[in-house]
C-alpha cells in the first residue's frame, strides 16, 4: 500500500513537472505526460515505476471516463445548428478525408480489417483539449474562422462518441458473424435507450443526483458517471461512450453548469494518469518497427488537414491566412488517439498499433501548436485560385463634406 | 455618438471556450468581447486584445450592468457565505403570462421556491416590501432562490405552470 502510493505520488509528480517544463516552450502537456509514462516505464533504462501497466488500470481508465464524461457534459446542440450547414459541410469534409485517408493507410499497412477501422480513428479525429489551447494561447480567440474550427471539433467529438458506439462491438471477441450483429444489437439498444434518458428522463436522473452542496453533487455525479461506463463495459460498448452518455444526460438537467466546474479537476487529474499508463505500456524498442507507417500517417494528415482547411475557408468565404490557421490547429492528435488504441489493446488487436499512436500523437501534438503560432509563412503555398481573397466588406457610406 | 442598437446583441457560444459577443464601438468598427469559462475577458479591438482577469471582469460587469456597486472580493464573500443560494436576475419576457399579476396574485414562493427581493424598472429599483406589488414586461426580477429555482420560475412567469 504504502509503496504504490509512493509510486503513484512519484507518477503524477513527474507528469506534472515534465508538462510544466515544456509549458514555457509552449508545449501541450499531453505529448508530455506520455512520455513520463514512457521515461520510468519497464522498456526504458533507468528507474523503473511500475512494472506492469495493468496496475494502474482501474485509475487510468477513471481518466478516461471523466474526459468522455466532461465531453458529454459541455456538449450543447446549439452548438451544431448555430454553425448551419456550412459547418456541416467543412466538418463532412474533414472527416471524410481524414478518416477516409486513414482508412486506406490502414489497410495498406496490412495490420488486418480491425485495425484499419482503429487506424482511421486515430488519423480523424483531432485533439479538443490541444486545438482550444492553442487558440487561446495564440489569441485567436475573436479571429474570423475560430468559431468555424470550434465547431468543426464539436462534431469530430460527436462523430467519435458515435464511432465508438459503432466500434466496439465490431473489435470485440465476436466468435462469428452472427454473434457480432447480436452484440451490435445490443449496444444499439443500450445506447438508444440511454439517448432517451438523455431526451426524456432529464429530470428524474436531476431528481436522482441533486444536492445543494457541491460536496454531495460530487459524489452522486461520480456515482452516476461511473455506474453508466461500467454497464456500457458489460454489455460491449466500451466504458467510454457509456461515460459521454453520461455526461450527456446530465447536459440535459439544470445541474449542467455546476456539474462541469465540479468535474473539471477530476477530469484533469485523472486524465493525465490515463496518459502516463499509456506511456508506460510503450517500448521504444517497438518504434523501429512501426516508424515508416507513422511518418507516412503524419505527412498524410497533414496534407489531408491542409485540403479540408482549404475546402472549409471556401464553403465559408475566409482568406487563405484563416484556411491556413485551420489547417494546423486542427492537425493536433492527443487523446482520442490514445482512447482508440487503449480501446484496440483491451480488444487483443495488433501490438504495433500502441507504439504506432504514441510516435504519431507525440509528432503531432509537438508540431501542431508550432506550425499554428506560423501559419502565416504557409499562406503562400495555398494557390489564390483555391482560396480567393474575400470581397472587401462595403464600409458605410463616405459622409460628404458639407461644401 | 452613435445612436446605440434598439435590440441588444446576443452573446453566442463558443464551444469549450466560453462566449463571444460582438459589439461595434462609435464609428461602427468590431469590438469583439469573449468570456472564457475560466472567467477571464478578452477585448478584441483593432486587432488589439486586452486581458481582463476574472475579478476584475465581474467588477466591469457590475458598473456596466448600472445596478449595483461592487465591494471588493463582494462574490467571494457571498459564495463562502451562501453556499447553496443563488442571487440572481431574471427578466420578464415579452407576452409572458405573469405580466400584470401581483407578486402576492402569483405565490411565486409556493409555486417556484424563489424569492423576489427587488424589481429593477428601466433605471428605478422597487425594493420588494408590498406583495402586492405587480411585475411587467422587460422588468428584472432579482432573486434569491434555491439553484434549480431559475429556471422554474422562468417556466411559469412565460406560461403559468
Amino acid at each position: 500500500m504504502g509503496r504504490e502510493l509512493i509510486v503513484l505520488g512519484i507518477a503524477f509528480l513527474l507528469s506534472g513537472l515534465l508538462a510544466r517544463l515544456g509549458a514555457r516552450f509552449g508545449l501541450p502537456t499531453i505529448p508530455l505526460f506520455v512520455a513520463a509514462g514512457i521515461l520510468v516505464g519497464p522498456n526504458t533504462p533507468g528507474p523503473v515505476l511500475f512494472e506492469n501497466p495493468h496496475d494502474l488500470e482501474l485509475l487510468a481508465a477513471f481518466g478516461l471516463i471523466f474526459l468522455l464524461f466532461y465531453l458529454g457534459v459541455e456538449f450543447s446542440v446549439d452548438d451544431l445548428t448555430s454553425g448551419g450547414t456550412k459547418l456541416l459541410w467543412s466538418a463532412g469534409l474533414y472527416l471524410a478525408l481524414n478518416m477516409g485517408g486513414g482508412l486506406l493507410l490502414g489497410f495498406a499497412f496490412g495490420w488486418g480489417t480491425k485495425e484499419a477501422f482503429i487506424v482511421a480513428g486515430i488519423t480523424g479525429i483531432s485533439s479538443s483539449a490541444i486545438v482550444t489551447k492553442v487558440l487561446v494561447e495564440l489569441h485567436r480567440l475573436a479571429n474570423p474562422e475560430t468559431r468555424l474550427i470550434l465547431g468543426i471539433i464539436v462534431l469530430e467529438d460527436l462523430f467519435l462518441a458515435l464511432y465508438l458506439a459503432a466500434l466496439a462491438p465490431v473489435i470485440g471477441e465476436a466468435e462469428s458473424a452472427s454473434e457480432g450483429a447480436l452484440l451490435f444489437l445490443r449496444a444499439l439498444v443500450f445506447l438508444l435507450l440511454l439517448a432517451a434518458v438523455a431526451n426524456w428522463g432529464a429530470p428524474i436522473v436531476e431528481k436522482i443526483i441533486t444536492a445543494k452542496s457541491d460536496e454531495l453533487l460530487v459524489v452522486l455525479f461520480v456515482g452516476f458517471a461511473l455506474l453508466v461506463a461500467g454497464v456500457a463495459y458489460e454489455l460491449g460498448v466500451s466504458d467510454a461512450i457509456g461515460a459521454f452518455m453520461a455526461g450527456l444526460v446530465i447536459a440535459g438537467t439544470t445541474l449542467a453548469s455546476r456539474v462541469e466546474r465540479l468535474v473539471r479537476p477530476l477530469r484533469d487529474a485523472f486524465a493525465a494518469l490515463f496518459f502516463f499508463a499509456f506511456g508506460l505500456s510503450i517500448d521504444p524498442g517497438d518504434i523501429a518497427s512501426v516508424l515508416g507507417p507513422a511518418v507516412i500517417a503524419i505527412i498524410a494528415t497533414l496534407a489531408l488537414a491542409t485540403a479540408a482547411a482549404v475546402g472549409a475557408a471556401r464553403i465559408n468565404g475566409l482568406d487563405r491566412q484563416a484556411a491556413a490557421n485551420i489547417a494546423f490547429s486542427v492537425a493536433a492528435r492527443g487523446e482520442f488517439a490514445l482512447i482508440l488504441v487503449t480501446l484496440a489493446a483491451g480488444a487483443g488487436l495488433d501490438a504495433r498499433l500502441a507504439p504506432f499512436a504514441a510516435i504519431y500523437v507525440l509528432v503531432l501534438a509537438v508540431i501542431s501548436p508550432i506550425l499554428a503560432l506560423r501559419s502565416a509563412a504557409f499562406v503562400r503555398f495555398i494557390p489564390k485560385r483555391l482560396v480567393p481573397d474575400p470581397e472587401p466588406v462595403p464600409g458605410p457610406e463616405p459622409v460628404p463634406e458639407p461644401a | 455618438m452613435t445612436p446605440d442598437h434598439p435590440v441588444p446583441p446576443e452573446p453566442q457560444r463558443l464551444p469549450g471556450v466560453g462566449q463571444r459577443l460582438d459589439l461595434a464601438d462609435d464609428d461602427g468598427r468590431a469590438l469583439t468581447v469573449i468570456r472564457r469559462k475560466d472567467g477571464t475577458l478578452e477585448l478584441h479591438h483593432e486587432g488589439h486584445p486586452t486581458y481582463i482577469p476574472p475579478t476584475q471582469a465581474r467588477a466591469l460587469g457590475a458598473l456596466a450592468s448600472g445596478h449595483f456597486r461592487m465591494a471588493p472580493g463582494l462574490f467571494e464573500r457571498v459564495e463562502g457565505v451562501l453556499g447553496g443560494i443563488d442571487f440572481d436576475w431574471v427578466t420578464v419576457p415579452d407576452g409572458a403570462w405573469a405580466a400584470g399579476l401581483s407578486i402576492q396574485d402569483l405565490a411565486l414562493r409556493q409555486r417556484t421556491g424563489v424569492t423576489v427581493v427587488a424589481i429593477l424598472r428601466g433605471s428605478i429599483p422597487i425594493l420588494v416590501t408590498d406583495p402586492t406589488q405587480r411585475v411587467e414586461v422587460g422588468d428584472e426580477l432579482v432573486i434569491v432562490s434555491p439553484p434549480e429555482g431559475r429556471p422554474a420560475l422562468e417556466r411559469y412567469l412565460a406560461r403559468g405552470s
